[in-house]
């Protein structure tokens, strides 16, 4: 998937420049943005600048005011300090109700936005002037709870992203304290709702795919939790395997949706792809060295038969998925390579095995950095050309300091990288004279 | 639409306004209805950039022993903790005795288990009651600290819930 998908506002500005200077026309310009599905007049009025410098601005505003609470002036009476930040947060509700029913939409949102962080900062002081304990994730939990009718009302993603960013707050505070945050889906419900039914948003759309990534990991947690006695909340080594499948799915799933009709599926899903490809070489980097790998060869895997339960139900859909997308063979391949080395490291203690796997990833990843380049010349895909030339170079210079078996070891995979380069830039002179030709 | 829109976002507003209210109603119900008891308290003196000044309070019964929960359920991080106090000759509260199950009579106030690995070599188990905050403008707080180098004495009421709130701190540990 071609990355101009997310600069194709920056196209049609440009495009715009190209009409100023008489390169084409305005009719062009109009054609050029509709191959990319945006709308040149609309894109032209484009704010998304004086939007984020707003929002940064309203939450300085609030983080101004937090920290004034912090100062605890004993010189202004508590119950005025409070009733004062009461009457703060509903007079800026009010006076956003007026600015939105009124028509300015944008503005008030943006005034719920900072009166939301008011009804935070208003928490704060409650929780001072009562000395509530240490840590306070159940006023994080109601500061999100009041955010979230403004963001279900309005459905704008800022809104949203504020709730889903305070909830995730919540989240991870009750997590580190042992307890598991069982009413997290109400915001992953919220943020889907948003995004289906509000405006498009990239930010949201990630922080969705975050927010449900962690809460399977964690609720997983949590149930494998409930199977030995006294432990905290904390990830195992099946944890890891349900990310693989996530990733793996989520992969299959950018595909398909860039298969719908509508735009803004289509650019979700060059972010979604964008991500996943970062993430598995990331992962394969990782995994070409031996320690991990020992690591996994070593750990419990207590919880086998509930992992293998959630990966089929994961494989499941991803092929379900791969298959109106035509990924079978990727995703397929994928699911091979994954399960087959899960099996070895959760059903074996022979620590050897570990060189064998780390050999196999790196095989993997410069297969994949190969492929990348392959893909990239093929189909003029620049990312996909640079990501390939970047992975086989980092698995270069990670195997010259690793040194894998000896010296001649190491030669003969710089030699290996050397003629895969080689063949890549001779391909790519075929491929432009094949063009050239046609 | 736009009416119902309006009365959408003005529920939304009244909703903030009850959270607010019931956070103030839910810290004074100890304040009215508990009964105020004396214990012993070791502050140390954090700082928070957002939160302000405040010392941290430490009590004789932030730590139990493990044998004071055996023969119980499992214990888990998270879990509720029920922890009673007798009035001892000195006239402060400390530590009788713990229970995950309410107690029926007595002064007991509610706690959570915020640490619990039961490989850790540890002989105790560490519990939170929201009371571990004392907020105080930074000179107080310091002067706080010079007071109660060698302790001091926190002042709780306790609803009859188990719910604790923290009412005071005083020299004199």
């Amino acid at each position: 998937m071609r990355l101009i998908r997310l600069l194709k506002y920056d196209l049609a500005r440009e495009a715009e420049d190209w009409v100023d200077d008489g390169v084409i026309s305005e009719a062009q310009a109009e054609l050029i943005c509709a191959r990319y599905q945006v709308d040149y007049r609309s894109a032209r009025q484009r704010s998304l600048g004086y939007n984020v410098l707003v929002g940064l601005a309203y939450l300085f505003i609030a983080l101004a005011l937090i920290t004034l609470i912090g100062a605890n002036w004993e010189e202004i009476p508590r119950a005025l300090r409070m009733g004062g930040l009461i009457a703060l947060t509903l007079v800026t509700q009010w006076v956003a109700l007026r600015a939105y029913c009124t028509g300015d939409r944008r503005a008030g949102e943006g005034l719920f936005l900072l009166g939301n962080f008011f009804f935070g900062a208003a928490i704060i002081l409650i929780a001072q002037i009562y000395h509530l304990g240490e840590h306070m994730p159940d006023g994080i939990f109601w500061w999100a709870l009041g955010c979230l009718p403004f963001a279900l009302i309005t459905r704008s993603p800022w809104l949203a992203i504020q709730a889903n960013v305070l909830a995730l707050l919540w989240f991870f505070l009750q997590v580190s304290m042992g307890y598991y945050p069982a009413l997290f889906p109400l915001f992953i419900a919220q943020s889907l709702y948003v995004l289906l039914r509000g405006r498009a948003s990239t930010i949201l759309m990630l922080l969705l795919v975050v927010s449900i990534g962690f809460w399977i990991e964690f609720s997983l947690s949590e149930f494998w939790r409930g199977e030995q006695l006294g432990a905290g909340l904390e990830f195992y080594s099946e944890n890891l395997a349900v990310a693989v499948s996530l990733f793996i799915l989520l992969y299959t799933f950018s595909h398909w949706l860039a298969l719908r009709a509508s735009p803004v599926a289509k650019d979700y899903a060059a972010v979604i792809s964008v991500w996943c490809l970062r993430f598995a070489l990331a992962s394969l980097l990782v995994f070409s060295f031996e320690q991990p790998w020992e690591a996994l060869i070593e750990a419990d895997w207590q919880h086998r038969l509930s992992m293998w339960l959630v990966v089929a139900v994961m494989a499941t859909v991803t092929l379900l998925l791969a298959l109106p997308a035509r990924r079978l063979i990727s995703s397929g391949l994928l699911y091979v390579f994954f399960i087959g080395a899960l099996i070895t490291v959760s059903s074996s203690d022979n620590q050897d095995l570990a060189m064998y796997l780390q050999v196999a990833t790196n095989f993997a990843l410069i297969g994949c950095g190969s492929w990348l380049i392959y893909r990239g010349i093929h189909d003029g895909i620049s990312h996909y050309f640079f990501l390939g030339v970047m992975s086989i170079l980092i698995t270069a210079l990670l195997r010259y300091i690793d040194l894998i078996g000896d010296y001649l070891g190491a030669s003969l995979i710089f030699i290996l990288f050397a003629g895969l380069l080689l063949g890549a830039a001779k391909y790519w002179k075929y491929h432009q004279g094949r063009e050239g030709a046609q | 639409m736009k009416k119902g829109l309006t009365f959408a976002l003005g529920m939304a507003i009244a909703a903030q306004f009850l959270i607010l209210v019931g956070m103030y109603v839910k810290a004074q119900v100890p304040l009215w209805t508990g009964e105020p008891i004396r214990v012993k308290t070791i502050p140390v003196d954090p700082r928070s950039l957002f939160r302000g000044n405040y010392a941290r309070l430490n009590y004789d019964f932030s730590r139990i022993a493990k044998s004071a929960l055996t023969g119980e359920r499992p214990i888990r991080e998270g879990e509720v903790v029920y922890v009673s106090l007798k009035k001892s000759p000195s006239g402060l509260y400390e530590f009788s005795a713990a229970s995950l199950e309410k107690p029926i009579e007595g002064i007991f106030i509610k706690g959570r288990i915020a640490g619990a690995n039961p490989w850790s070599t540890e002989q105790f188990y560490r519990i939170k009651y929201g009371i571990e905050a004392y907020f105080a403008p930074k000179e107080k707080a310091l002067q706080l600290e010079r007071e109660l180098r060698d302790g001091g004495i926190a002042e709780l009421m306790v609803a009859p819930s188990g719910q604790v709130s923290l009412k005071s701190v005083i020299g004199g540990g």
